[in-house]
């Protein structure tokens, strides 16, 4: 097991070095100038040539990713072109929103998900379970910039109850969670429903119910832990997707989020900025990964055996 | 009952389909804005919400036109909230640094909260931007030959520190805006500054410039502490996150992406401000910003879509503050492209435009129809010039004469902003009515400002800001042949014209009103003739307050200071 987890960590290596490379070459060979961004359309040619080089934008292409990854690998990812800041003042300064928001959005859509998930694989057909798969086709089908727009119409034009914006108290969070959730709590039903469905068809639950355990000790004892086996992974992705920042949501609840931080980057055209951001959240998602792959241990031991190997 | 269901089913998905559709404009208006405004820097209000047919465009325009005139009926608004001691003002985009000279000039989301913190040596009127009224320096005066000025300084100044402003301050912070990168356009003109005594200091010119003094109301010329300011370089602290000046408001907190925290400073040199405490918080999704003035969440809102102003303006808690932006939109012409060299072609070009045409469909009715490069509140500018008036038989028949009969194919650019390539896109139609075949490409900003300072285009529809209300900011770096061929966002219709030169020339060293606007007339029709620059259409600057916030005006050089407003009912 340990030498699986470090196997995998060890991986991390070349993927952050690729991320690195394809992000350098996006930003620095795509056309536009930071510098002549920072100085507006009224600098002078002269002006534009000592801002590149303060930047350090004036090298060529190997020379600056070089440099940077030199840099990097020391620990120094740079500082902002604009904000002239660490980056990493800037991402961390963020990424407590985005982590308040990816977490109660994915505890929302796990509590809700898998609940409702098994209630209807045990009502298999039956009217309710009906209504809840026609509600669930329409969350998936929502967009949630929409969502959240009807959300803050109705709750903070309307009853003004909640606020619209801003990320100062849990309660701003409310809004923004529960938008960010609905896509991945329909998911989540939508999957713990069917791989229910097929573990309670299988042949050792039959087992189960022939020796006569109860209902309630089959459903969540025997059945539910084979069948989170893809609702975990699921769940695992979601979060890695909701730590890259949902930008829309972030955007239409102005909460300052890393998806936020990583949009205004590409724009300005800040290299060193976006480059930290999305290393770390790639980082992060790995990590995600990995946690996922060493609970499936947990919950199916025949994956155990095959990480002791 | 399996198939009601799919019946009932598919209703709820259609209607879905519907719903996604319309939400769909919405967060492309919102993206929009905010890519204009993190470029240009100025929050150019401008139209984003798509019509979907022909009948409800015109109803917008109507709305449009309504609104145009009511939100001239409120020009000041009246304070109703009184007993508050915090202002919360909305601004879309949040400041890359508050350093003076950190930024480029005309980054509007700087100004509106530097000039809170730090004080110029003059300010313009907040109603007539040609108007100067004292800040720091009590009063100015030019030497005989107007390569001198000297500013009289306002004494018992202090800085947020508690130090007090000297004389040495002003002439080390006037240097400094003189020698940084982001002023290179402002400072052209200006050579140093020099304390004479005490109480005086001199900016010397390099050439006489009648309007220098406009140029130091920008806040890149911000008076700073040079104590400050070398202690921060010294120690490595990132002076543009800490801000100090002496103005009306001190900085307390910046929250990385989400607000700024000021209060006022109890040693201001202006006396006790109104309001004690003032927040700024940035809201990038321009509906939800309006939103948040509409539930009382915040006080004023610069940057408002105007896709939102109908509604706001129906709002009777909210008073909306629009006036005419000095900047406008405008066609370039390349005159060293193979095509446009001949003047025939760019008449014809000029011909075919329709100003009321492009502002009704690319930007909802939304602005006003401008004929020159000089707009209105802007010295030198032209009130009764007309120009070239629309005529596309005239067009087919000068391409005719240019060998043409069968039109021709010419590329165009434009940056992908919806506040640039909708109107680019009515004046592509434009030109396909005398044959003339635009090949529209719309374009990364930052792919587009390469693109146009290396001259690498034909056609190009952009936009150009007045930093002071003088026709020459603008006009001497569009027209000028020492700008031609060169790089940079100046001349780039490569113009070289000895009689464009002389004018420019000539109005820019006269000191005779009169002479200065005759010569920028003649430059207005010069430019007629020879269809260079086409100009379209200016846009509007809006302020937006709740209706318990006194003494807010609408400007057009996005000056707001709070100090001036208030909560108490006037």
């Amino acid at each position: 097991m340990h030498k699986y987890i470090i196997k995998r960590l060890l991986m991390l290596i070349p993927v952050m070095l690729g991320i690195s490379f394809i992000l350098y070459s996006i930003m620095t060979l795509t056309p536009g100038d930071p510098a002549q961004l920072i100085l507006g359309p009224g600098a002078t040619e002269e002006a534009i040539e000592l801002k590149r080089q303060e930047l350090g934008t004036d090298k060529g292409f190997w020379e600056g990713y070089v440099d940077w990854l030199t840099n990097a690998v020391q620990g120094d990812f740079g500082t902002s072109y604009r904000s002239k800041e660490p980056v990493f003042n800037e991402v961390f300064a963020r990424f407590p929103n985005t982590l308040k928001l990816a977490s109660s959005a994915i505890i929302l859509s796990v509590i809700f998900g898998i609940g409702i998930g098994i209630f209807q694989a045990v009502r298999q057909y039956s009217m309710s379970d009906n209504i809840i798969s026609g509600i669930t086709l329409v969350l998936t089908s929502m967009p949630d910039f929409w969502i959240g727009l009807i959300l803050i119409i109705v709750f903070a034009v309307w009853l003004k109850v909640l606020p619209a914006s801003g990320a100062n108290h849990w309660y701003n969070f409310i809004m923004p969670a529960l938008t960010a959730s609905v896509g991945y709590t329909a998911g989540t039903i939508r999957l713990t429903r069917s791989s229910m469905l097929e573990v309670i068809r299988s042949d050792y639950i039959r087992t189960a119910r022939a020796k006569g355990a109860a209902e309630k000790t089959i459903i969540f004892k025997h059945a539910l832990k084979n069948a989170l086996l893809p609702v975990v992974t699921l769940i695992g992705i979601n979060l890695g997707w909701q730590l890259g920042g949902t930008i829309i949501v972030e955007q239409i609840f102005a909460i300052p989020g890393i998806g936020t931080l990583m949009i205004g980057a590409v724009r300005s055209k800040d290299t060193p900025l976006l480059m930290a951001s999305v290393l770390f959240v790639a980082f992060l998602s790995a990590l995600i990964n990995l946690i996922t792959d060493i609970l499936y241990a947990y919950i199916d031991p025949r994956i155990k055996a095959e990480y002791s190997k | 009952m399996k198939r009601k269901w799919a019946i009932g089913l598919s209703i709820v998905m259609s209607s879905l389909l519907l719903f996604s559709g319309c939400g769909g404009n919405s967060t492309e208006t919102s993206t929009e804005g905010t890519t204009e405004t993190t470029t240009e820097g100025t929050t150019e209000t401008t139209t984003e919400g798509e019509t979907t047919s022909e009948g409800e465009g015109e109803v917008t325009n109507i709305v449009m036109q309504n609104a145009l005139e009511k939100m001239g009926q409120v020009t000041v608004a009246n304070g109703e909230g009184a007993g508050r001691d915090t202002l919360t003002f909305v601004s879309v985009i949040e400041p890359t640094t508050l350093e003076p000279g950190g930024v480029a000039s005309s980054d509007a989301n700087f100004r509106v909260v530097a000039t809170q913190i730090y004080e110029t040596l003059v300010r313009e009127s907040q109603t007539d931007r040609t108007v100067l009224e004292p800040m720091l320096a009590e009063s100015w005066e030019f030497n005989e030959d107007g390569t001198q000025v000297t500013f009289q300084i306002k004494q018992g100044v202090k800085f947020h520190d508690g130090s007090d402003m000297t004389v040495e301050d002003v002439a080390y912070s006037l240097n400094r805006a003189i020698g940084l990168a982001t002023n290179a356009d402002l400072a052209e003109m200006m050579d140093s500054a020099e304390v004479v005594d005490d109480t005086h200091v001199v900016l010397k010119l390099k050439y006489a410039y009648g309007p220098v003094v406009n140029i130091l109301t920008n806040p890149n010329f911000a008076i700073v502490s040079q104590a400050y300011v070398e202690k921060c370089e010294a120690e490595g602290i990132n002076f543009g996150r800490t801000p100090m000046g002496t103005g009306a408001y001190q900085f307390v907190e910046w929250v990385n992406g989400a607000n700024i925290t000021l209060k006022a400073f109890d040693q201001w040199n202006g006396g006790e401000v109104n309001i004690p405490n003032l927040i700024f918080n940035f809201i990038t999704d321009t509906t939800t910003a309006a939103i948040a003035l509409e539930s009382g969440d915040c006080d004023l809102l610069y940057g408002t879509d105007s896709a939102d102003l109908p509604r706001l303006i129906e709002n009777p808690d909210v008073n909306v503050m629009g006036v005419q932006s000095s900047g406008f939109y405008f066609l370039t012409l390349n005159t060293q492209s193979e095509l446009l060299s001949d003047v025939n072609i760019r008449k014809a070009i000029q011909l075919c435009i329709d100003r009321q045409e492009v502002i009704d469909g690319g930007q909802d009715g939304l602005g006003w129809v401008t004929p020159c490069p000089i707009t209105p509140g802007i010295f030198g500018y032209p009130e009764d010039f007309v120009g070239t008036q629309t005529n596309v038989e005239e067009a087919k028949a000068l391409l005719a004469e240019a060998g043409y009969p069968d039109g021709i194919t010419i590329q165009f650019i434009t940056p992908e902003s919806s506040y640039y390539s909708r109107p680019a896109q009515v004046v592509q139609e434009q030109l396909r009515r005398a044959g003339i075949n635009a090949e529209l490409t719309m374009m990364e900003r930052g792919a587009f400002d390469t693109d146009l300072s290396n001259r690498n285009f034909e056609m190009s529809y952009s936009w150009i800001g007045c930093s002071y209300p003088d026709a020459d900011n603008i006009v001497y770096r569009l027209f000028h042949s020492q700008y031609a061929n060169s790089t940079g966002q100046t001349n780039m219709a490569n113009i070289v014209n000895e009689e464009a030169d002389r004018l420019v020339e000539e109005a820019r060293k006269s000191t005779d009103s009169a002479e200065r606007e005759a010569l920028y007339l003649e430059l207005c029709e010069l430019n007629d003739e020879n269809a260079w620059y086409i100009p379209i259409l200016t846009s509007t600057n809006t302020v937006t307050a709740s209706a318990q916030v006194g003494g807010v005006a609408g400007n057009s050089g996005s000056f707001y200071y709070v100090s001036d407003y208030t909560f108490e009912a006037e």
